[in-house]
């Protein structure tokens, strides 16, 4: 609840109580009154007493005066009651402004892409109050969709703030950024920097690369969504810790491919925790089950809504509903592919390298010897930037991205440390005898030695390698 | 990264098991450091289980044989695996050691 809406209901509660004791007042004038009265008929008229003249006109002044005081209170009461129905009226309106600016802070026009015959994507949000805390957005940059869906913890005003924080830092960053798992940890950044009113937000980010299919995403505390092509099954996702909880927190990208006609649901927990009169929840069962065979995302999103509607019924909605759904449609297959890593520059995540060339060396079928050369190169590059680009002490992000092609391997690091280009420094003297040889720059010389092609470049504030070997 | 150090008499036999990437050499400064002081005998670097270097590992084996070369001392590299021997063909560290 608001604070305005806190002020005005505190407002309300203390009129009651000065109503309440106007009324004792009225009772007790009532009764000095009365018993002025009483007094003159019954005992005054009989006898004359010395103190029944005084006696009489005290009380029967007293009570007219508490009458009088009562009706003086009265009209400043209602001039009271009236402001606050006043402010009331002006809350009211500014709430419904809130709402229209709110809702003009996400997609609404479906389909989105008409001109476009490889993306089909419907969404909707329903806030259970004037105003959400729930979020989800989308934009095609460079032929890539970046997407994201949110959910602030509690309701209401405090939680609509923050969605638009959240909402303004996602476009933000993921102008400047393709790694969902950086924009993640760069908001998180900003989000536990500021967050005083420990309020967090469940938060699901993808970007997919429109020509290819793969999609790389983030989670960081939300709901998985759910992959619909022949089967149904929830996106594999580490759930990680929601945004604005730990600074520094490292979140871990995942990836995966988008096939022709594969579909991706994302949704907030309003859907999952819709509740009908029984109390009983929608649940993850019947949510997946309402999710049919059909392909369109127009299709899926009235049929989920039927769903939900049907299940419900009259109860009152209790939690903003938001669902979202991403249907791809690129028929051309690629001959290319990419998987990524993205690690902080630090030595002890230097063996996730062996592992992630593992992976790559599996799926193209590199005989051993090749595999080891190209870790070596790899961890060489990967350790230079970790060493000289950011200073001793400072946390940054290296970025690997292989691109796997039919007869050679790329792979390009990027960092957003200080400048540093490694081709540029001197190659070790390989042929010195013991008494002459340097210890240092075998790195880049290893590197050099194993790949085929080793090029540098500064962009964007970024420390671009990218290297290639010919297979 | 494992290393066994065995002591006989003035020959000392360090077995290197796993793999030398830069974070195990970080971790085993401290042992090729022991070896250092064993560098006035032999010292025989048995790499028959060394299934990976790095340049970080390299020139732990580079500074070791500069301290053997000081103090009089030799380092002999046993059993290189195909890869690993690759790895000592590129960096020219086959003119560098004795090898058995």
């Amino acid at each position: 609840m608001g604070q305005k809406e806190d002020n005005l209901f505190n407002k309300a509660k203390k009129s009651l109580k000065v109503r309440l004791s106007l009324v004792m007042l009225l009772i007790v004038g009532i009764v000095f009154a009365g018993i002025g009265l009483m007094v003159y008929f019954y005992v005054l008229k009989e006898e004359s007493h010395p103190l029944a003249g005084p006696v009489f006109v005290g009380l029967l002044i007293l009570g007219l005066a508490m009458i009088v005081f009562l009706m003086i209170r009265s009209v400043r009461n209602m001039k009271e009651l009236g402001e606050i129905t006043t402010v009331k009226e002006r809350m009211e309106n500014e709430l419904e402004i809130a709402k229209g600016i709110q809702m003009s802070m996400i997609p609404k026009i479906f389909p989105s892409y008409p001109e476009r015959g490889d993306i089909d994507i419907f969404a909707s949000i329903v806030p259970a109050k004037e105003v959400g805390g729930d979020l989800f957005d989308f934009f095609i940059m460079d032929e890539k969709l970046y997407f994201c869906i949110g959910d602030v913890s509690g309701k209401g005003v405090p939680a609509s703030l923050v969605m638009a924080v959240t909402r303004s830092l996602f476009r933000t960053l993921a102008a400047h950024e393709k790694s969902p798992g950086r924009i993640v940890t760069a908001m998180n950044e900003s989000m536990s920097d500021m967050n005083e009113s420990t309020m967090f937000v469940t938060f699901f980010c993808g970007v997919l690369d429109m020509k290819t299919g793969h999609l790389r995403y983030c989670n960081a505390g939300h709901n998985a969504p759910v992959l619909l092509n022949t089967a149904k099954t929830p996106l594999p996702v580490v759930s990680n810790v929601p945004l604005g909880i730990v600074a520094g927190t490292a979140f871990q990208e995942q990836e995966t491919d988008l096939k022709y006609d594969d579909t991706l649901f994302l949704y907030t927990d309003g859907v999952t925790e819709a509740e009908n009169a029984k109390h009983e929840l929608f649940g993850e069962e019947r949510m997946i089950n309402a999710l049919s065979e059909l392909k369109g995302s127009k299709a899926h999103l009235e049929e989920m809504q039927k769903a939900i509607s049907d299940f419900v019924g009259n109860a009152p909605q209790s939690d903003d509903i938001t669902m979202l759904f991403i249907h791809y449609l690129n028929e051309e297959t690629p001959d290319t592919s990419e998987r990524h890593l993205l690690i902080h520059n630090d030595i002890q995540q230097i063996p996730q390298l062996a592992d992630f060339v593992e992976t790559i060396a599996e799926e193209k079928h590199l005989d051993h010897s090749l595999t080891l050369s190209l870790n070596l190169a790899l961890e060489e590059a990967v350790t230079n930037v970790i060493m000289y680009a950011y200073p001793e002490g400072t946390d940054g992000l290296v970025d690997i991205e292989a691109i796997i092609r039919e007869h050679s391997l790329s792979f390009v690091i990027s960092d957003s440390g200080q400048p540093f280009d490694p081709t540029a420094q001197p190659d070790a003297d390989v042929s010195q005898s013991i008494e002459n040889r340097q210890v240092g720059g075998l790195g880049i010389y290893l590197v050099r030695s194993i790949m085929d092609n080793v090029s540098y470049e500064r962009n964007g504030g970024k420390n671009i390698l990218s290297m290639t070997k010919n297979i | 990264m494992e290393i066994n150090i065995n002591t006989q008499g003035k020959e000392t036999v360090a077995t290197l098991c796993g793999r030398l990437d830069t974070l195990a050499a970080q971790e085993s400064a401290a042992q090729f450091e022991a070896l250092q002081e064993k560098a006035r005998g032999t010292v025989i670097l048995d790499c028959s289980k060394l299934e990976y270097i790095s340049s970080s590992g390299l020139r732990l084996f580079l500074t070791l044989r500069k301290a053997a070369d000081t103090k009089g001392g030799k380092v002999v590299v046993k059993d290189l695996s195909a890869d690993v021997r690759n790895v000592f063909m590129i960096t020219g560290f086959m003119n560098l050691f004795e090898f058995q």
